[in-house]
């Protein structure tokens, strides 16, 4: 469980970092906070030649209310700065709940919000809470910054839609809408374990007290983390009752197309976001304070 | 599935040290948990384990072992000077037969016969859906 | 003993401090001079022929130092020993096949090593691993059970017909008899599938060959550093004397690090006995989960045979046990799981077949528990479903079956694992299962609480089980009692310690033998340098077997103080008081001398020691059990399963839908 050798660098400047990744591209990896990274390179599973180490660039770290309160978070940001942040708690209700379902307070300690997002991993809950989120990821590459939503970042497994010479900068999540409800259930064997299935939701109702808007993030269900989009147009326009909560988890279910694995077979998975996504939208609509 | 109360009543004859003895069966009922519930080395047909890393080999952490109640009765070891027993792995030898039996009888499905070990959320859904199927009407 | 202070008290361990502070050495805290690394190439299939080893890459890069196949190894290549043989049962067919230390002509389990890449570090060892090329021929995989001992099955072992590893009955009574007039027979398949020890420190060998006086150093994380030395020294033609194996302090032990002889602790110190170097090893984690043995496969057919009372009339059980690749353990565990099933129930009629078979898997030996928690697995099993059927409840069921105080000494008539007969010392079952049951609020359980709690939707259960555990078995350890003029109290044994409290526990013993201070008694375990004779910390021996040589130990020294002090006051030695590391005069209180004082008197430098005496407070005794004592218990547990619920923070259990 040692790493092969690789090539070391520590640039200290986004423009650093990514001439650096211009010259490499396919034979460098950044290294955030390594949480991911680091395991599969001790266990020889990756093997980049040049690891481009991004911890000492401050200017990816840090997290910024804009005037409509929206937020801007650097890539860099702890996840465990994120969840302890009254800002996010503020604009972002959904985004502070899921953070203490990220592994554990040491992993949180290291990992980042941006390496956790481009990273990927179908398993994860950041990615699916970012589209649960309609959250928009900055990268930047040799020819600048472009803005991409969260639902055309993730494509496959362990797949976004970064260029191999762009890397993600910041992310931003609009303040979450007034008479809106927020809710993040998941379920692991073991607190911290990557989850079996999960699923987050935001739910905004309308002045006449139906939905107007729903989204439905859910992870471990599919190659990539997705949006539940049936089961969420689903609820649109309903009162979003106990009975509403159910049509929606039974679309989700039929709309995920799970694979079995050593934990869970994809009937099991099936299973899961039934329920998750029946609690998920109760715990949500019971979160909005009017519900005049 | 929530362990709420977990108690051992232990005899091994004649008590040398009950701090240590307690740690013996705290440690013994953990790995009973783990290996009532979590740790499974699962391998294919070719014979490749499938789960040889701590991500996917469950170990019980320190969050899934209950509070453990703990009672002594000493019956002294009937032919040596001090009266003692061993107690090194009293602690995780009954927890397999305990869960299985506790775990049928919370789920209360007629028909439903836990006769493996390790135990897991899927197979407890496979062998719930099963009983649940075979159940007369 | 007269008075004892330590005994059955909660004394605070005596090894804290050190580890708490960091500063216990570990294996991996081992580090000497010059010291060079090893790594081991693995077989990525389970099942292969070698038909070539290639490793000119590896031997052509700069910083690896050597690289071995098995052919390198010269006499020390070969299986290894058999380290307990079966028990004299009758009819008992057992086909020993002992792992090697490099795989030469087959592999017989994924991670089972074939090269041993040595470097300058364990860094570069790994990057040698990449250029290892060895050829495999697959062959196709034993895994199951019952398709292992098929006529179609690919066979293990050459020299073998059939992947049959041994085969075993034992009985007493005539099931067919007891079960014929029966009022219920259950019959059902139980399965028991595997688990790793996962001990929280992986294995580890440090070996360092002291040329200048043909003395060999080991530092090994085994749990029985005496059979290890003696066994290596065997081996690599060595005197005894000439090899120290030095178990340091061991991050949990559990079985799989007992006296293995595995391949890493069989060609570490061979090589650096070889190349005149320290060489470590260190398992990582994903070697453990190949090249540590395991346990825990078997498959039990099992019937059962009831009175409408609910009594045990008969027990029949079949069962296939999985040994791995290869069985240098024996038996034990099958045996353990055969004689542990009657667990604390009076069975008048039992008849136990077994079979072992060979599977492409790690070796099976001891993990914990050993095979008991099968055999309980089974009966207790057995005992709730019969309760359901014959509408008794789960703990009055296991009453009406236990055997009752009077019964003990009770012989089972079987043989049990260290080859005596099965029998359990004393016992006495109803009250830890009255207490157990009072405890977990049975009672209110069975009479209405379960129906209430059901019926408003709370899918809560009770389970309670009992269980025995033989343990302290033979064949016998030792122990050196010394008191320092320094008055501190110095303590040998041959069992190593993986975290039991040895420290404390044995401390406790001697320092109420000889009248200490426990903070002042210091216990050395698994050291052959500080003990010479001795088997190991297994089987749930330590405390039982070692506690017992420690006490011997320590009532001899005792001895030798009274008759000294009683000489040094001109009294009798029945007026004499040990405590709080002096002896006093009993009617005379002011009258003492502290035992680091007396163990000066004792050395004398001018005098003569009487002829038939020794000099020094120093004792050396042994203690061999004619047989295990027969510990037991019950356990109880209230449980919760709500089908599809969420994981939230809770300080208890939850684990899973």
């Amino acid at each position: 469980m040692k790493p092969p050798v690789f090539e070391y660098h520590a640039p200290g400047s986004t423009d650093e970092a990514l001439a650096l990744l211009g010259e490499h591209a396919w034979e460098a990896k950044i290294l955030a906070g390594g949480q991911s990274l680091v395991p599969a390179m001790n266990f020889r599973l990756a093997s980049p030649a040049i690891l481009i180490d991004i911890n000492g660039v401050d200017e990816l770290s840090g997290i910024e209310t804009a005037a409509d309160g929206s937020l801007r978070i650097g890539a860099m940001t702890r996840q465990n700065v994120v969840e302890s942040s009254d800002q996010v708690r503020a604009a972002a209700p959904l985004l502070h709940k899921a953070m203490p379902w990220i592994a554990h307070p040491q992993i949180r300690a290291r990992g980042t919000l941006g390496g956790s997002i481009a990273h990927a991993d179908p398993a994860a809950e950041l990615p699916a809470v970012m589209l649960a989120l309609g959250a928009e990821f900055h990268a930047r590459g040799p020819s600048g910054e472009r803005a991409i939503p969260a639902d055309e970042f993730f494509f496959g497994l362990l797949m976004t839609a970064l260029a191999p010479d762009e890397m993600l900068t910041a992310i931003s999540i609009p303040a979450q809408a007034p008479r809106s409800g927020t809710a993040f259930v998941e379920f692991a064997r073991r607190h911290g374990d990557y989850a079996l299935a999960g699923v987050a939701v935001t739910l905004t109702l309308g002045s006449d007290g139906t939905c107007e808007s729903a989204a439905l993030g859910l992870l471990s269900v599919s190659e990539a983390p997705m949006l539940a989009v049936q089961a969420a147009s689903a609820l649109v326009g309903t009162a979003v009752e106990l009975s509403d909560a159910e049509g929606a988890a039974e679309l989700a279910a039929g709309e995920i197309d799970p694979t079995g694995d050593l934990h869970a077979s994809a009937d099991y998975r099936r299973h899961l976001v039934r329920v998750l996504v029946r609690r998920a939208v109760v715990e949500a609509r019971a979160g909005i304070e009017d519900r005049g | 599935m929530q362990i709420r109360d977990y108690v051992v009543v232990h005899d091994c004859g004649r008590v040398i040290n009950p701090l240590i003895l307690d740690g013996q069966i705290h440690g013994g009922v953990a790995q009973g948990v783990g290996n009532a519930f979590f740790e499974h080395l699962v391998v294919d047909s070719a014979g490749q384990l499938q789960n040889a890393s701590f991500m996917d080999y469950l170990l019980p952490t320190a969050s899934d072992v209950p509070r453990i109640r703990i009672d002594h009765v000493e019956t002294p070891a009937a032919d040596t000077p001090l009266g003692v027993k061993g107690a090194g792995e009293a602690g995780c030898i009954p927890t397999g037969a305990l869960f299985a039996q506790a775990v049928e009888d919370a789920l209360g499905i007629e028909g439903l016969e836990l006769l493996e070990i390790p135990l897991s959320p899927n197979r407890l859904f496979e062998l719930a859906r099963g009983a649940r199927e075979e159940a007369p009407e | 003993m007269t008075d004892t202070p330590y005994f059955g008290r909660r004394v605070p361990r005596n090894e804290d401090a050190t580890l708490l502070t960091g500063r216990a050495q570990f294996i991996d805290d081992v580090d000497l001079p010059d010291m060079l690394h090893v790594a081991f190439w693995r077989s990525d299939f389970a099942h292969a022929r070698i038909t070539g080893v290639d490793l000119s890459a590896v031997r052509a890069r700069p910083d690896v130092v050597a690289a071995y196949v098995a052919d390198d190894l010269g006499d020390i290549w070969g299986p290894g020993p058999l380290l307990v043989p079966p028990p004299p049962i009758e009819d008992i067919v057992f086909h020993e096949r002992c792992q090697v230390p490099l795989a030469r002509d087959r592999v017989l389990h994924a991670g089972e090593p074939v090269v041993a890449i040595v470097a300058t570090s364990r860094y570069a060892a790994e990057d040698a691993l990449e250029d290892v090329r060895v050829d495999l021929e697959p062959i196709d995989a034993v895994v199951d059970l019952h398709a292992a001992l098929e006529q179609d099955a690919p066979v293990l072992h050459e020299g073998l017909d059939s992947n049959l590893a041994a085969h075993c009955v034992q009985q007493k009574g005539n099931y067919e008899e007891a079960s014929a007039n029966a009022e219920l027979v259950l019959e059902r398949r139980f399965h028991y599938d595997r688990g790793a020890s996962a001990a929280i420190e992986n294995r580890g060998v440090v070996a360092n060959w002291d040329d200048s006086n043909g003395k060999l150093t080991i530092w090994d994380t085994t749990q029985a550093p005496i059979p290890i030395r003696n066994g290596l020294a065997g081996l690599y033609g060595l005197a005894e004397r000439q090899v120290d194996v030095i178990a340091p302090f061991i991050g949990g032990g559990f079985g799989p690090k007992i006296m293995m002889f595995y391949p890493e602790e069989v060609v570490v110190p061979w090589i650096a006995m070889q190349l005149g170097r320290p060489v470590k090893w260190i398992e990582d984690r994903s070697e453990n989960f190949y090249a540590t043995t395991q346990e825990r496969s078997q498959i039990h057919d099992a019937k059962v045979a009831f009175d409408a009372d609910g009594r045990i009339l008969g027990v029949h059980d079949v069962f296939l046990h999985d040994t791995g690749a290869y069985d240098p353990y024996g038996l034990t565990v099958a045996i353990n799981a055969q004689c542990t099933l009657l667990g604390c129930y009076d069975v008048p009629a039992y008849y136990s077949e077994f079979t072992a078979v060979f599977t492409n898997r790690p070796i099976v030996t001891p993990v914990r528990g050993a095979g008991r928690q099968h055999g309980v697995f089974v009966m207790e099993r057995m005992l709730d479903l019969a309760a359901r059927e014959l509408d008794i409840d789960r703990v009055e069921i296991r009453r009406r079956n236990y055997l009752a105080p009077d019964d003990f000494p009770h012989d089972h008539g079987l043989v049990y694992q260290d080859f005596s007969s099965l029998t359990y010392d004393s016992g006495n079952y109803a009250p830890a299962l009255e207490r157990a049951a009072e405890m977990i609020d049975f009672p209110a359980w069975r009479d209405g609480g379960r129906e209430e709690a059901h019926a408003a939707g709370a899918h809560e259960g009770v389970g309670i089980v009992s269980y025995v555990e033989g343990t302290g078995i033979g064949p016998y350890e030792g122990a050196r009692v010394s008191i320092d003029p320094s008055g501190e109290v110095h303590v040998a044994t041959g069992v190593g310690t993986q975290g039991q409290g040895h420290y404390t526990t044995l401390a406790q013993i001697v320092a109420d033998a000889v009248g200490a201070d426990v903070a002042r008694v210091h216990v050395v375990t698994g050291d052959t340098r500080e003990f010479n004779w001795g088997t190991g910390t297994f089987a749930s021996r330590g405390a039982v077997v070692a506690g017992h040589a420690c006490h011997a130990a320590g009532m001899a020294v005792r001895e030798k103080i009274v008759e000294c002090a009683a000489t040094h006051f001109g009294v009798d030695g029945e007026s004499l008081e040990l405590g709080a590391g002096k002896v006093t005069v009993a009617a005379e209180p002011d009258r003492s001398i502290t035992l680091g004082d007396l163990a000066s008197l004792a050395n004398p430098l001018r005098g003569a020691v009487v002829p038939g005496t020794e000099p020094g407070l120093e004792a050396t005794a042994y203690f061999g059990p004619a047989r295990g004592a027969t510990a037991s218990g019950v356990h109880a547990m209230r449980d919760c399963c709500r089908p599809g619920d969420v994981r939230r923070a809770d300080p208890r259990l939850r684990c899973g839908a």
